[in-house]
């Protein structure tokens, strides 16, 4: 072993002269190692140098010292506001909630991403350039117009969230393919509801709940939330109009989606618990309520969280797992099934889309003080996207220790070794990467999976990326609130459907119009 | 039988109003019971279930059928082990500096005849009303103190607390001075005093007190996310917050594969880390509720 480990060494040494890659690792090993601390990462858990094999890899490519900041993602701004504010900061980090990217500038925390800089990460730039079809995936990194923040790309996440069908509940009722225009889906829905679908002689199932009701706004032209329900975040989305930013809630669209909805509550199609979401434990994606024979279809996830194994030996996706364990005879395609949104009067239709540009992550002030550091950590970053072994080894560790399986082209991390994601965290992986990746890897690690995605696709709305401007501070947790409120008001007919008039006045005194201005100016639109 | 006797002698005597009064009690006594016992009954049952039966919607008080897999899936959880004892130690030595300093700090506040009596006790008072806040609190244990990712950090900041000082300072104040007198007279110091005299006679305040500090860092774990950085560091409440949460990040990076605990898993955490001060809770109640009921009545 140590004979190995010594021509190995020799190689290494030899090797730097003769191939020009190497004549980078060059450039880094000539200097003293530089500390790097890093929290550019999704804390599922904390990543380990002394164990991590991958870490230490990395360590010895770019001659750093790693040390990782962790900071509870459901305490992120709690946690990290005091590290920060205290004047510590991390060189690279996550920026969780792309709205503190002005804050965290104005704090002098982010160092500015300079065009020098992204002219040394040329396979990211061009990743992005070849991936951002709609030419605003820098909105919501850019204060005052220049960069603040680097934004990943999601090739996933560019897929419309999927709608999934109980199959066998309509063909229970004599419907043998989901539904597609508006009409059928309220035939459909009323079955359901009030023909026993699951056979158990109760009169105890629903249409739809929470996370179908931003599909239906969709049929009118617009999504002004993402869901329903009194807890978690919201953001209320934007819209384009006469080529000018505007709030979707208060557009004349939604006032015929809540026309609509109110109508569907009142018959009793909705489950009159939406309010608190579907779910209530477990994986975010997971909807209680369509597994426990509440309603008939549910929204959210996406298609690959619904996929069977794909190729022998994978697992199921993670909402078919769970759903598999309530009704362990259910077959993809059978008992559930992928549909379509719903299709509105005018042939609009679409769910919730992420979008491709994934989350933004910021270098900061420290770290582009020190020109040696800041080199290593744009690298680092261009690595991801240029190194194809280098993209697979942060991502999914190495082969030959098992970390990960190639069956059938497909990457799989090894679920023995990994069982969940704090596992493989603190191996370090999918850490250094940065969560970001190159899309046309990303098609090479798992080319089913894509294929799977796109037999699935339905049409979708994107959120539409906008600049943070001062006035949401001020006034959009309060908008938001007051929006779910009368929303949740005006389905349930506590208020009537013309009180949405008034809604849409105050909405804008209250400082809806104001931000829509600035947004629009700092767009230049 | 005699109680039994008594206890039905004072039911009779009781006036239609006292019985509706008496009912009214016992209703509202059933209901609080509920309260507390009915989410831990949830939790429990949870653990012991297969996950199939916890993903059914509805309570689940009672076990319908057993399953250890969340226990075993526990016990193979190395970090959850190595947190339970940093928690025990931590606790442990939480517990003795917290009784020590609260000793030496309540014992003169507590004596007439400390000069400036008044001025040292309204110090005390004083961080009741005002503290610095979390940022200059976290700047002071990082960067003067240097305590970060040390034990330290989680037992110093919080060794002695203003409104635990003043109970156990009013404790020792109604023992009564001829005690002490007449140890002075066999020409006891006040060292002497305050552990051959006061303390003895002090079991309940410090029984309680010591409860207090159990319950407080076996609960804390925002202290130990800012101050320790080392995962071989961390407390069970940290370890089982990351445990409880997992899943609920939604993330869109969807080609890493989704795996989480489910529920039985995390409940079978929660029934392991509550169960040592659960055990501790009745040997220490009968002090409890005396040692809180003096501090009260001389407060």
């Amino acid at each position: 072993m140590r004979k190995l480990l010594a021509v190995l060494l020799c190689l290494a040494m030899i090797l730097p002269c003769v191939t020009a890659g190497a004549e980078e690792a060059n450039r880094f090993q000539d200097r003293e190692p530089i500390s790097v601390e890093w929290l550019a990462y999704n804390t599922y858990g904390q990543p380990d140098p002394a164990s991590s094999k991958v870490i230490q890899a990395v360590q010895e490519k770019y001659n750093i010292d790693l040390s990782f900041w962790f900071v509870d993602d459901q305490q992120w701004d709690e946690v990290l506001g005091v590290r920060l504010a205290s004047g510590e900061m991390p060189d690279i980090m996550k920026i969780k909630n792309v709205q503190n990217t002005s804050k965290y500038q104005q704090q002098g925390i982010l160092a500015e991403i300079t065009p020098e800089m992204l002219a040394k990460m040329p396979s990211y730039t061009a990743a992005v350039d070849a991936y951002d079809a709609d030419d605003n995936i820098w909105v919501d990194a850019m204060v005052d117009g220049k960069i603040y923040a680097l934004k990943g790309i999601n090739l996933g996440s560019s897929y419309p969230t999927t709608l999934i069908w109980r199959l066998d509940w309509l063909k229970n009722v004599g419907i043998d393919a989901t539904p597609v225009t508006i009409e059928e889906w309220e035939t459909a829905l009323r079955k359901v509801t009030f023909e026993d679908p699951d056979q158990n002689g109760k009169n105890d199932t629903y249409g739809i709940s929470n996370t179908v009701i931003s599909a239906v706004f969709g049929a009118f032209g617009a999504i002004p939330l993402k869901e329903f329900r009194g807890s978690g975040t919201q953001n209320l989305f934007m819209t384009k109009k006469d080529g000018k930013m505007v709030f979707a809630a208060t557009q004349p669209e939604a006032k015929q989606a809540l026309e609509l909805l109110a109508r569907w509550y009142a018959e009793g199609l909705i489950d009159p618990e939406f309010i608190t979401g579907e779910n209530t434990g477990g994986y975010w994606a997971v909807s209680q309520a369509f597994e426990n024979n509440k309603v008939a279809v549910m929204g959210m996830s996406m298609a690959n969280h619904w996929n069977p194994p794909l190729v022998e030996g994978a697992a199921p996706g993670a909402c078919l797992k769970s759903f598999l364990e309530l009704h362990p005879d259910a077959v993809f395609g059978e008992t559930i099934i992928p549909g379509l949104p719903p299709v509105g009067p005018e042939g609009k239709s679409g769910t919730h889309t992420w979008g491709v540009a994934g989350g933004s992550f910021g270098i900061t002030a420290k770290a582009a003080e020190d020109p040696e550091k800041l080199d290593v950590l744009l690298q680092m970053i261009e690595d991801v996207f240029a190194d194809f072994d280098y993209a697979a080894m942060t991502s999914y560790g190495f082969l030959e220790d098992n970390d990960y399986s190639i069956i059938e082209g497909v990457y799989a991390t090894n679920p023995e070794k990994y069982p969940d994601t704090a596992a493989s965290t603190k191996a370090g992986l999918n850490v250094l990467n940065a969560t970001v990746s190159n899309p046309e890897f990303a098609k090479l690690f798992n080319k089913p999976q894509y294929d799977f995605f796109d037999q699935w696709k339905t049409t979708g709305y994107m959120d539409e990326k906008y600049p943070a401007v001062p006035a949401q501070d001020q006034y959009l947790a309060d908008l938001k609130t007051f929006t779910l409120q009368t929303y949740v008001d005006i389905i349930t007919g506590t208020q009537s459907v013309d009180s949405f008039d008034g809604f849409v006045a105050k909405f804008n005194e209250q400082g809806g119009k104001q931000i829509e201005d600035e947004i629009n100016a700092a767009m230049g639109l | 039988m005699a109680f039994n006797q008594r206890s039905d002698f004072l039911w009779k005597r009781q006036t239609a109003g006292d019985k509706l009064f008496t009912g009214i009690i016992y209703a509202a006594l059933v209901l609080v019971c509920m309260i507390t016992l009915l989410p831990i009954l949830q939790v429990v049952t949870v653990s012991l279930s297969p996950n199939d039966v916890v993903g059914q919607y509805g309570l689940h008080l009672f076990p319908t059928r057993i399953s250890l897999s969340g226990y075993e899936k526990v016990l193979q959880f190395k970090p959850i082990w190595t947190a339970y004892l940093n928690t025990i130690i931590r606790s442990a030595l939480g517990i003795v500096i917290t009784q020590v300093l609260l000793a030496l700090g309540a014992y003169p506040l507590s004596k007439k005849y400390l000069p400036n009596r008044g001025f040292w006790t309204f110090l005390v008072l004083l961080t009741m009303y005002f503290s610095g806040g979390i940022v200059p609190n976290y700047i002071l244990i990082t960067k003067y103190l240097k305590l970060r990712n040390t034990v330290w950090a989680l037992v110093l900041p919080a060794a002695v607390n203003a409104y635990t000082l003043v109970i156990v300072r009013n404790f020792f104040e109604a023992i009564p001075d001829s005690l002490e007198e007449s140890a002075r007279i066999d020409g006891a110091s006040e060292w002497r005093v305050l552990t051959s005299i006061v303390i003895p006679l002090s079991k309940p305040v410090i029984a309680t007190t010591a409860l207090w500090s159990l319950v407080y860092h076996w609960n804390t774990w925002l202290d130990c996310m800012l101050y320790i950085s080392d995962a071989s560091r961390y407390v069970l409440q940290l370890v089982l917050r990351q445990i409880l949460l997992q899943g609920q990040l939604q993330d869109m990076n969807i080609m890493t594969q989704v795996s989480v605990n489910n529920d039985t898993m995390k409940m079978a955490t929660l029934v392991v880390s509550i169960l040592p001060v659960i055990v501790i809770y009745p040997f220490l109640q009968k002090y409890f509720v005396k040692g809180v009921m003096i501090g009260a009545v001389k407060g």
